[in-house]
């Protein structure tokens, strides 16, 4: 008699959310990601997730506030780039998703195909797609419950700098133009007299989001990404809910509305720690164990006829890629971010992750030579020796016989000194970027592409790598050893030589 | 563009993350952050991933 109790209690108590939903008050249960970057493992307890919601209530919605793409080899190298981020959102029903800033990171015609064949649409209001490759995104969407409410989502993306864009590599966003987000939601805020709820899907960062909330009023809720923000405990600004979930698929958020008369009467969020939870969709996981299992991923990028060793050999190739890559005139790359000894006569895709797996970008300085001797001698006082692997000149330190240097000399290609009234556009890679102390007028800018990347795409361009054997294009010299007889153009003992392009 | 850290600010090229600016302001308390000693929250007390993307001004704080 007791277990039928038990059983039927557990009956009831199962039923209740269907029960509240069905008895007059009504709810919305929205779940959201953002910034996913590439993570795919938390897939299936999402999908789990949700579909235990909508079990139990009769309006679930699933938004995504931009960045699904980037940051995850297993998708970044994915044939086409990205593919396994769109089925997976399309399996677990993802009702609309935001552009973000590295959506464009795959290019315009990736983008533009994904957009016209998803399940989902693509929001952003804030762009003008006319000269350039993408259809035009919805600026936003009607979504409407079962009980006729009507919920207007629209898209809303994040610029800056000089030239308005998103953070991605301005290559990628050739032809598009922008505007300004800020002036785009005020004219959006008119929408909610076509709808009932208006619900702001933006990739524009937490801080950002708070500012909009106050500057425009009206807004219900803002779902947003791009701070990599954990709202644990979701606040109001100006009668406006703003939730975030972090980045990388580590939290689920989720939002419930309670409705009545078509109006919000209460609104609240959570976020879900997917590393607590352990069912996962069976359907959902044998995907994401297909994408691992990404044969792409020890694909063989090229074949050289030698086996490059050293900081000398591999940092010269490193530095020509990203110089060759992104078009600049110099990159110094630290020998502290080579985390391998030797690349094979065959380097596969995993090569690369391992020479270099700290996920830096270029950051663009322009740079004076007098600047560009400030960095060399900080890195040199800073390690007590050579760091800097170079390309698109090449340097000789001499040293006091206190071990200080005393002049650094900067080379072109043909080993003339640089002029002293000719600056260059140089990349560094992040890490050097932001904690090395040397002079720069120029506050720099990333160019928002990582190194591995742009190493991955020379040798692939590339594959004769042959006259990187017994490179150099640094010499060190104290006093007490003057060798500047042994240094030309990079080389030592006449064995080196600079590298034109 | 200009950040805050602790209170202090700390110059970064643009379009920095969080993690720049730790690296900037303090290698030892990025270290500690990434062993999961301490964490990085913003002005209303929400944690920060380190990958986090910055604004002109944004203002973070280390926390034990």
């Amino acid at each position: 008699m007791k277990i039928i109790r038990l059983i039927f209690f557990g009956l009831v108590l199962s039923f209740l959310p269907l029960l509240s939903a069905k008895e007059g008050k009504p709810r919305i249960v929205i779940f959201h990601t953002n910034d996913i970057h590439g993570m795919i493992d938390t897939f299936p307890r999402i999908a789990h997730l949700a579909d235990q919601e909508r079990k139990q209530s009769r309006d679930v919605f699933f938004l995504n506030a931009g960045d699904a793409f980037t940051g995850n080899p297993i998708v970044d190298q994915y044939s086409p780039p990205g593919q396994p981020i769109i089925d997976l959102f399309q399996a677990i029903g993802l009702t609309a998703s935001t552009l973000g800033n590295h959506e464009f990171d795959y290019g315009q015609k990736v983008l533009a195909g994904y957009m016209a064949a998803s399940r989902f649409p693509f929001l952003c209001a804030n762009v003008d797609t006319a000269a350039g490759t993408i259809p035009a995104p919805l600026s936003h969407v009607t979504l409407t419950t079962k009980g006729g409410t009507r919920l207007i989502v629209a898209g809303l993306l994040q610029i800056s700098g000089p030239g308005k864009i998103p953070d991605t590599h301005p290559d990628h966003v050739a032809g598009l133009k922008f505007r300004e987000p800020f002036a785009v939601a005020r004219s959006l805020a008119r929408l909610k007299r076509r709808g009932d709820i208006l619900v702001f899907l933006t990739h524009l960062g937490f801080d950002q989001d708070v500012r909009l909330a106050k500057a425009v009023p009206g807004i219900d809720l803002i779902v947003g990404g791009h701070s990599h923000t954990v709202v644990s405990e979701p606040r109001q600004w100006n009668g406006t809910l703003i939730v975030q979930t972090g980045a990388k698929g580590r939290f689920l958020g989720r939002i419930d509305l309670e409705i009545k008369g078509k109006r919000v009467t209460r609104k609240t969020g959570r976020l879900i720690d997917l590393e607590q939870i352990h069912e996962e969709k069976a359907e959902i996981k044998a995907m994401v164990s297909r994408f691992n299992d990404n044969p792409r991923l020890n694909r063989v990028l090229c074949t050289a006829p030698v086996a490059l060793e050293g900081y000398d050999e591999l940092g010269c190739l490193f530095g020509d890629a990203v110089r060759s890559e992104l078009d600049l005139d110099v990159v110094f790359l630290n020998q502290g971010g080579i985390r391998v000894s030797r690349l094979p006569e065959s380097i596969r895709l995993l090569d690369v992750y391992r020479l270099d797996p700290f996920a830096n970008d270029v950051v663009e300085f322009r740079l004076a030579p007098r600047e560009i001797r400030s960095l060399i001698r900080d890195s040199i006082e800073r390690t007590g020796g050579i760091d800097l692997q170079v390309s698109g000149l090449s340097y000789r330190v001499r040293m006091t016989e206190k071990n200080r240097v005393e002049a650094i000399d900067l080379l072109d290609l043909i080993g003339q000194q640089w002029p002293e009234d000719q600056s260059l556009r140089v990349g560094l890679n992040s890490y050097i970027a932001s904690s090395y102390r040397f002079d720069h007028a120029d506050p720099g800018r990333s160019l928002q592409t990582r190194t591995s990347d742009c190493l991955i795409r020379f040798l692939e361009k590339h594959p004769d790598l042959s006259r990187y054997k017994g490179i150099r294009r640094i010499q060190i010299n104290s006093r007490d050893n003057d060798a500047s007889g042994d240094f030309r153009q990079g080389g030592t003992g006449g064995s080196g030589r600079a590298v034109a392009d | 563009m200009t950040v805050i850290v602790n209170g202090r600010k700390v110059e970064l090229f643009a379009g920095a993350s969080v993690r720049d600016a730790l690296r900037k302001y303090s290698p030892e308390e990025l270290k500690r952050i990434e062993q999961g000693e301490k964490k990085v929250i913003d002005s209303w007390g929400n944690g920060l991933d380190l990958q986090g993307s910055l604004d002109e001004g944004s203002a973070i704080k280390i926390v034990s």
